[in-house]
């Protein structure tokens, strides 16, 4: 847990999923747009929701709500896109809402409690200490996880 | 190291690499060869002697005394002071395999442990020959083999038949170091022989030779597309429709050559594959003592770089299989009244549009009993399934996962991995694997690839609101099945949905039972896509009850209101064919291929995904997922009162498909189904006028259409639905489309065609299927019907020969038109209703000059026919072609073995006459 805590100074753009406040330092995402039309497609994996065409590229799309078992509100419909890597393909991660980038000092970081606003602590690697709210810092590799544990 | 020594060294080791790509072939000719062959070794010496240098001059010190060793040894076979011996050559093998992999890692040659090769070499020119290390493993494996049947027989594993395994032969006490890298265990020999040739070949990875020729058209195409862009260019801004037109043919035609051109860039000989198994059976089979012929065939067939590097492993696995289980012994393949040398046959070859790769041997067969009792203990069936399946889809099991043990020994051993990854591994570049094996004679594997993978046709289909792409090469037919026909075609048997087909009982899956796709039907009135809330096929599967089952109709069937048919494509995943249920089916198209992400590596039902014109994404289905999904099997289709396959297949030679279109309310037309290249579905509101004739735009290019209206209609296309069919067939080289309002059924039609009674210009015939009068359509009548110009424009002219063709057949209405094709060709036809007069006409008639002939006839049959024919010395020479009317592989075969030099579709003219011109000669007549 310790090193995840360390991250370096950075820009961070937070986004809403359900009741969570989530952040990723920019550097890890490649570009936020606007959902188009997802494709859905039947895998073992629930929050899968499908894949889109980003540029002639086939991009998996995962809910970040129902990957974290989250009970969102049906009536926010999930709208961005938040685009990120993964190993050595591109990823979309479903998200309700793009609030802020903000920076971050490397001392406005926090472990993560055993869960966040109902959420397992794996998906995250540290808490952010926004002004006056907490942002969580996304764990992408355990979140894009396949391995079925 | 500055730049330039960098690039001299490039140079040294692509040098090196492509003689070293040679020298494992010259070898193992210079073994095979009796005495010496000069320029063999000179070869091999030429190539050492460059590494040699190269290795000097950048201090590769290892290298060069490696290399230089061996060309001592060479130098001494050159000059004939040393005889070629198969211990020799093993070492000269392993000694090129350790130069060839020092190659690979320049940096870390000098780290290499040389010292055993140059101690061989060394022994071996001091005369200190070590013992020939063959001949002690066939002595230890034939000790072993006597022991045999008293080892209790193992559970099957993979391939392997009656003769239980020979445990893996000891390595011979202590040879001399010499024969360490070919002697060792089986597992390390074959691994270095494997490791090299993999290495050579992927060493290539990043360039590619293309021949200059290749690259001149290439040069050439762009240029014709850069000229043909500023036409475009000058059009558009003009505003001239007219110019427009021509301009955007020119450009489908240059798009299409250049696609192929530079597809044939990325294209090479199987050779590259198949070369590396002359080394490998070599050292297998004297590892295990056995006695193997291996033979190549076809190795000039080319296929797609990705698929070639792809398919080393999978056929080196069925190669290993074959020769570890398949190939016996000598001693066993004496016992058992065979020729001591087991038989190792690589084929490549094309067929249908792909390419076939057989792996088979004479050897022992697999023992379907052993594989039942395999699959029982693993659960994978019960005996009651095993009862219902035929020895074939018995042997099928072996490609089921887990079929194999998992205790196994390695996987290098080729017996850790069971058949199933060959097969997964294969289907990854969209091959499709079968096996057949008949106890004591021997197995064969056949495995289907298409010619490239980068961009493949498909079929796209609408499920729900969903699209996918099914490739054209799993995609067996489309039925659509008329409201009436439903409850008759579709039938419930033990639960699943089943499909009637020519007698055969097909399995139906029902996608949005599985990818989670709410099901909808369209609403015949308005063609809105609405939630169908009906029970879906999975649920009513659970229902078991006898009123289920009295109600129990197929999904589709209820989903689809009364008014609205059905449409089905079949599919074929390897030998198993089902149909997928499709609410639309769409354009066949060529899509390129994307791969999906890590979320769908456990998702089998898929290969990939492409994009289509409009921008959205359509999965592309792996009908060999989709099964194992549906968890469809293929015992179901044995099931019920069904012809065996055997029938289906006499039964073929004769009957004739046809597809049966409708043009008007009571007008219904049959097209012989040989001749249909594709049938697609157009909205009318797709149809342009070209001059005077109609078209539409397809595939990016123009296809011209007919329409019957006006050549043997009275009355216009019915085409109310806003929508319209074309069968889509070719003449010459182009491609022309039939409009139809509805394409009702495709049956084999056995009976007589009666040529008489509705006989016409464009109409060959008529027939009567299930009591409804059918006019069978001549293509090519309708065509010259439409517009002369036609034939003159994709026919050509007639050439006036003096030549005899006889052409025995039996059916009065194939008889005729056949006639009526090869006379308008400018031949003289004489014709005969069976063999035996045949024969007559062949002896009354001297003047003929070949004969084609049907196979299925009274009195004497075709086949019997050309054998009298054959046996006959004067006729010698006269070429003999048989006409079917369905192409079959095993038909063509049994022809072929009664000495038929050819075989042809009955109805389709341009290559009946075509073989015609080719083959009728005027011949010497015998006295």
């Amino acid at each position: 847990m310790s090193e995840a805590l360390f991250l370096e100074d950075t820009e961070i753009i937070v986004f809403r999923v359900g009741d969570i406040t989530i952040g990723l330092p920019i550097t890890e995402v490649r570009e936020i747009f606007k959902s188009p039309t997802i494709t859905p497609v039947h895998t073992p994996f629930s929050y899968v929701n499908g894949v889109i065409n980003l540029r002639g590229s086939i991009v998996t799309i995962v809910d970040l709500g129902k990957r974290m078992s989250l009970s969102v509100n049906q009536d926010v419909k999930a709208v961005h896109i938040v685009l990120v890597e993964f190993g050595e393909e591109l990823i979309g991660l479903l998200v309700d809402g793009i609030e802020d980038s903000v920076f971050a000092s490397s001392d406005d970081f926090f472990p993560v409690p055993a869960t966040v606003s109902g959420a397992d602590s794996d998906f995250f690697r540290a808490l952010f200490r926004r002004e006056e709210d907490l942002v969580a810092m996304l764990n992408l590799e355990n979140t894009l996880e396949t391995e079925v544990a | 190291m500055d730049d330039m020594d960098e690039e001299v060294l490039q140079l040294f080791v692509e040098e090196s690499r492509e003689h070293l790509a040679g020298i494992e072939d010259d070898l193992l000719g210079m073994e095979a060869m009796d005495g010496l062959d000069e320029d063999l070794v000179n070869r091999v010496f030429r190539t050492l002697h460059t590494i040699k240098g190269g290795a000097g001059f950048f201090d590769l010190i290892n290298l060069q005394n490696l290399a230089h060793s061996m060309e001592n040894l060479l130098d001494l076979i050159r000059k004939n002071e040393l005889q070629t011996t198969k211990m020799i050559v093993s070492s000269l093998l392993a000694g090129a395999d350790t130069v060839a992999s020092m190659i690979d890692n320049l940096e870390a040659s000098n780290d290499y442990d040389i010292s055993d090769h140059l101690a061989v070499f060394d022994g071996i020119l001091k005369g200190e020959a070590a013992p020939e290390p063959e001949a002690t493993v066939v002595e230890e494996a034939v000790a072993v083999e006597v022991e045999e049947p008293e080892i209790a027989p193992e559970p099957v594993e993979n391939v392997s038949p009656v003769v239980a395994e020979p445990p893996a032969p000891e390595p011979p006490a202590t040879p001399a170091p010499a024969t360490k890298a070919v002697v060792e265990t089986p597992q390390e020999g074959a691994s270095t022989a494997k490791a090299a040739p993999a290495k050579s070949a992927g060493s290539g990875d990043q360039s590619i030779r293309v021949h200059l020729s290749l690259l001149d058209r290439l040069m050439e195409l762009a240029g014709e597309l850069v000229l043909t862009r500023n036409a475009l260019i000058q059009s558009v801004e003009t505003g001239d429709p007219a110019l427009l037109q021509p301009a955007a043919k020119k450009v489908d035609a240059i798009t299409s050559q250049l696609q192929r051109a530079i597809m044939s860039t990325r294209m090479q000989t199987i050779d590259i594959v198949f070369s590396k198994f002359r080394r490998i059976v070599r050292d297998l089979s004297g590892q295990l003592g056995k006695q193997i012929n291996l033979e190549i065939l076809g190795e000039d067939v080319e296929l797609d770089k990705t698929i070639i590097e792809a398919l080393g492993d999978p056929l080196t696995h069925l190669v290993r299989n074959s020769i570890d289980h398949g190939l016996e012994t000598p001693a066993q393949r004496k016992a058992a009244g065979k020729p001591p040398f087991g038989k190792l046959r690589l084929h490549a070859f094309h067929e249908a549009g792909q390419v076939v790769i057989e792996v088979s041997d004479n050897g022992a067969g697999i023992d379907p009993r052993r594989i039942a009792n395999k699959a029982i203990e693993k659960g994978m069936v019960n005996e009651e399934e095993i009862a219902r399946m035929n020895e074939k889809d018995i042997i099928r099991l072996i490609f089921q996962p887990g079929f194999s043990t998992a205790e196994e020994v390695t996987d290098i051993s080729g017996r850790g991995v069971g058949m199933d990854v060959v097969r997964q591994n294969l289907a990854k570049v969209g091959g499709v694997a079968d096996i057949e094996s008949e106890l004591g004679k021997g197995t064969t594997i056949r495995v289907k690839l298409p010619l490239t993978l980068a961009i493949i046709p498909s079929v796209l289909v609408g499920i729900s609101t969903e699209n996918f792409a099914i490739p054209q090469v799993n995609v067996v037919e489309m039925v659509g099945i008329a409201p009436d026909e439903i409850k008759r075609r579709i039938q419930h048997v033990g639960g699943v949905a089943m499909l009637r087909l020519r007698g055969e009982l097909v399995p139906l899956i029902e996608l949005s039972d599985y990818f989670g796709i709410a099901p909808t039907y369209r609403d015949t009135d308005s063609g809105v896509l609405t939630d169908d809330r009906r029970d879906r096929l999975a649920d009513r599967r659970e229902n078991d009850d006898d009123e289920a089952a009295s109600d129990a109709r197929c999904g589709a069937e209820r989903r689809e209101s009364a008014e609205s048919s059905v449409n089905i494509v079949i599919v074929a995943a390897g030998a198993f064919k089902y149909g997928i249920r499709v609410d639309e089916l769409h354009e066949s198209a060529e899509i390129v291929v994307k791969p999906l992400g890590v979320h769908f590596s456990s998702s089998t039902e898929f290969s990939g995904a492409t994009i289509l014109g409009d921008g959205t994404v359509a999965l592309i289905l792996d009908v060999d997922g989709v099964r194992l999904l549906s968890g469809a099997s293929e015992s179901q289709q044995t099931e019920g009162d069904l012809r065996t396959r055997e029938d289906e297949e006499s039964r073929d030679i004769d009957s004739c498909s046809i597809l049966i279109i409708q043009h008007a309310e009571d007008e219904v037309y049959a097209v012989p189904l040989q001749l249909v290249a594709r049938i697609e579905r157009f909205s009318s509101s797709d149809l342009q006028d070209v001059g005077d004739r109609k078209a539409i735009s397809y595939r990016g290019g123009i296809l011209p259409l007919i329409s019957l209206e006006g050549i043997v209609s009275s009355q216009a296309l019915d085409a109310t639905a806003n929508e319209f069919y074309v069968i889509v067939y070719t003449v010459g080289n182009e491609e022309i489309g039939l409009m139809a309002s509805d394409i009702r059924d495709i049956v084999d039609y056995k009976d007589t065609i009666d040529n008489r009674t509705h006989k016409r210009a464009g109409i060959a015939g008529s027939m009567i299927v299930n009591g409804e009068i059918l006019q069978f359509l001549d293509l090519y009548g309708i065509l010259e019907l439409d517009d002369p110009e036609w034939t003159e424009h994709l026919i050509g002219e007639a050439e006036e020969t003096n030549l005899s063709v006889l052409l025995v057949e039996d059916s009065p209405f194939f008889q005729s038109q056949m006639k009526k094709e090869i006379e308008a060709a400018g031949f003289i036809v004489l014709t005969a209703d069976d063999g035996l007069l045949g024969l007559e006409m062949l002896r009354t008639h001297p003047e003929i000059t070949m004969v084609l002939t049907d196979i299925e006839m009274p009195n004497m049959d075709g086949l019997e026919m050309v054998r009298a024919i054959k046996a006959l010395p004067e006729y010698a020479g006269l070429p003999l072609v048989a006409v079917t009317s369905l192409a079959g592989a095993s038909a063509e075969q049994k022809g072929l073995d009664a000495g038929v030099d050819e075989y042809q579709i009955k109805l389709d003219r341009e290559q009946l006459v075509d073989v015609c011109r080719r083959l009728a000669k005027p011949r010497a007549v015998n006295a």
